[in-house]
């Protein structure tokens, strides 16, 4: 029997293989049976997802003719970064950091929205300045906010009753808040700690406390070692030292998800906790019983009262999307005062739209107080600049050396900053000599 | 038309399927990191030819890449050898239980069936300092708590252990050699009055010791690429003691979007894996003993 390859066998074959290739393609945002589509990838998973089903959902049907499919990539950020890396990114994503939005927007990987908001007569004055600190890189806006989460104190109520602070207390400064957490933590002889103070201070969070500060974004110079951190550094280092920082180590070491029932604050086992206000609706699911209060992160000497590092959501439009209309549609919709609103009161955040925040579900003291903190001018967030996750990496690293007495705070950072500033020099240098303008 | 020519025009459509995949997704990926290499490339439209700056930079200014190497190194000298000997030992214990050890090989293989990202977690709390099993065992015996992923000293040894949970694959391929050793050396040797170390180093060692290059080989080569574990357990910390090759090769390409500098970093890594089995191999030539 003999075999004898056609042409039309060949062209059969590639054809069959051009359509495995093109079902192969995961952004889905073809127009099937008439109905436009974009993809949507986001960070959320469990309760929040459902809830961005729901406004999916809501969307299609307010929207005929057009569907969102959605994906959720929690805990897979990686993937994200790989995907726009391979020109292979959802149309709209929101499963980045708002301070990665520099980085992802100087490599060239996002649609800039400032033609956009202008052109359904929307501007950066809707969202709270430190949202809109979050969504724009120099003169640019990359993403849209819907979520703006100033960072607090949380502190155990009955803790503090019991170590004598009573049970309404808030600091004016750093000083009293280090002797606070030094009288609240509990060690056997052998120095196993069986309740802590305070959890390892994040430098990246308090140094602004300390008057510090990690980018110059008009000469894109890199403070690492900025007076200010390395007093920040030094602080936290004594706040950890003087429990032993191997105690306080192995205490903290790899409890899992501290959005979960082991969170040792849900536990009684630390008496304070800096995180945010999604923490509400977390301690009603897990610690129910839990009697706690919350305060302002003191800064060094008081000066800064009431202010908060802020944090929250960005949504993102990819360069390479292939329907940036109906992404930005989409976009438009889930921030509207309305949509945004239905979100932020069932996952418990901030919304980052003020015109939102006026909804009375946010008229509970804790959505008050931390509406305060959001109005603050002297909140801040991470600085927008590239390479900030490599930044903020060796920043941790920087502190691991520290609290194991291995390095200096001041030398430490030194070598943070010329590590990080070469980087950012390279870029730079190489955009100059391929012509191109960074876009940040 | 010749007949080979014919031959080849219908195998011709059959091969390129293959062709396409080796050239396509293999050999066009090889040549291309090779000349990113030589370039600043962050993935997208940004690529300068930079020569060997990449390379330059690797050994002169960044730390962090000869901390990597050193721990990629400690996993090969030391996780290695750990690992092989321990398969051996499970293996030789297997192999004394003829016929009553077909339970027991199962339960010692099932962990190596389980999904890594499962169980590295696992093992994150099993290592845990203060609730972890394997410190409260320690603890009845008076030993600890240690910090298995907290302190610098412990986090590679704590890998080195939960690699040996799951060496159930290893430990069947020694099995399976151990088993083709020829009865008849062993009586032979037990008729000349060797005792059990020397019928061990005389003939069970030479026996299985191409099965044993074999696993040198495939060790050496998973051992430099070692990554899953420690990017879910400890993300390269405590103070960068679990910062693998392949790790920070995988932050410079998606973290820092400097797939120029990774490039650098793979084809380091070939050339060193390459020179160790080369040497290997070599090496081979002393000890291994093919029937």
């Amino acid at each position: 029997m003999s075999f004898t390859l056609t042409k039309s066998t060949s062209l059969a074959a590639a054809a069959l293989l051009s359509i495995a290739f093109a079902a192969c393609d995961s952004r889905q945002n073809a127009q099937d049976d008439g109905v436009e589509s974009i993809s949507y990838w986001t960070g959320w998973t469990g309760t929040e997802l459902a809830v961005q089903q729901k406004l999916v959902d809501k969307f299609e049907r307010t929207h005929p003719g057009k569907k969102v499919h959605l994906l959720s990539v929690a805990g897979a950020y990686q993937k994200v970064r790989i995907a726009f890396a391979g020109a292979d990114a959802p149309d709209v994503c929101s499963a980045l950091w708002p301070e990665d939005l520099a980085d992802f927007a100087a490599h060239g990987y996002l649609e800039p929205l400032d033609d956009e908001l202008a052109a359904v007569g929307r501007s950066l004055d809707e969202w709270f300045p430190a949202a809109a600190d979050m969504m724009t890189v120099g003169p640019h806006t990359y993403g849209i906010s819907l979520t703006c989460n100033p960072f607090f104190v949380l502190y155990n109520r009955d803790l503090f009753a019991e170590a004598g602070l009573g049970n309404d207390w808030s600091p004016e400064n750093i000083a009293q808040l280090t002797t606070a957490a030094n009288q609240l933590t509990v060690q056997a002889d052998d120095g196993l700690i069986s309740q802590l103070g305070i959890m390892t201070p994040s430098l990246v969070e308090w140094a602004p406390l300390f008057g510090g500060s990690f980018y110059e974004p008009m000469q894109h110079k890199v403070t690492a070692n900025h007076a200010g951190n390395v007093r920040a550094l030094r602080w936290i280092n004594d706040v950890v030292s003087s429990a032993g920082a191997a105690n306080v180590l192995a205490f903290e070491q790899g409890g899992g998800n501290m959005q979960s029932a082991v969170n040792p604050f849900y536990n009684g086992q630390v008496a304070m906790f800096v995180s945010s206000i999604w923490e509400e609706k977390f301690i009603e699911r897990y610690a129910p019983d839990l009697n706690y209060g919350y305060f302002p992160m003191p800064s060094l000497n008081g000066d800064r009262p009431s202010a908060a590092y802020v944090s929250g959501s960005v949504f993102v439009i990819s360069k390479s999307s292939q329907n940036k209309d109906l992404a930005w549609e989409f976009l438009n919709w889930l921030s509207s005062p309305d949509a945004a609103a239905e979100f932020c009161k069932s996952i418990g955040n901030m919304p980052a739209v003020r015109e939102a925040a006026e909804d009375e579900a946010f008229a509970t003291p804790l959505f008050q107080f931390a509406g305060e903190l959001l109005k603050n001018p002297q909140s801040y967030t991470a600085p927008q600049m590239p390479f900030w996750t490599a930044y903020k990496t060796e920043l941790t690293r920087a502190q691991e050396f520290v609290l194991h007495g291995e390095r200096d705070p001041s030398t430490v950072l030194g070598e943070v900053q010329t590590r990080i500033q070469r980087q950012v020099d390279e870029l730079m240098r190489m955009f100059a000599l391929q012509g191109m303008e960074p876009q940040i | 038309m010749s007949t080979a020519i014919q031959k080849l025009k219908i195998a011709a459509p059959f091969m390129s399927l293959w062709f396409i995949g080796f050239f396509g997704l293999t050999l066009v990926p090889v040549v291309l990191s090779a000349y990113y290499s030589m370039c600043y490339f962050d993935g997208n439209e940004l690529r300068v030819w930079i020569g060997f700056d990449n390379y330059r930079d690797l050994f002169t200014r960044d730390p962090i890449f000869m901390a990597s190497l050193k721990n990629t190194v400690y996993m090969v000298v030391i996780g290695l050898p750990v690992s092989l000997a321990f398969c051996l030992g499970i293996a030789l214990l297997l192999s004394s239980l003829s016929g009553k050890s077909n339970t027991l090989r199962s339960i010692i293989y099932v962990p190596s069936m389980m999904p890594v990202v499962g169980v590295s977690i696992l093992w994150v709390w099993l290592l845990n300092t203060r609730s972890g099993l394997l410190n409260q065992m320690l603890g009845t015996v008076g030993i600890g708590p240690i910090g298995w992923l907290s302190d610098p000293s412990w986090s590679k040894p704590a890998l080195i252990i939960m690699g040996l949970w799951g060496a159930g694959t290893t430990i069947l391929i020694y099995l399976a050699a151990l088993q083709q050793v020829p009865r008849a050396l062993y009586e032979a040797a037990q008729i000349d009055g060797a005792g059990t170390i020397r019928t061990f180093i005389s003939i069970t060692i030479p026996g299985i010791s191409p099965t044993i290059l074999f696993t040198v080989v495939t060790g050496v080569i998973g051992y430099f690429q070692y990554f899953s574990q420690a990017y879910i357990m400890t993300n390269g910390g405590p103070q960068d003691s679990t910062m693998f090759y392949s790790l920070h090769l995988f932050n410079e390409a998606y973290l820092n979007w400097r797939m120029g500098y990774a490039s650098a970093m793979a084809w380091i890594l070939l050339l060193i894996t390459l020179a160790c089995v080369a040497l290997v191999g070599y090496s081979s030539k002393r000890w291994v003993h093919y029937q």
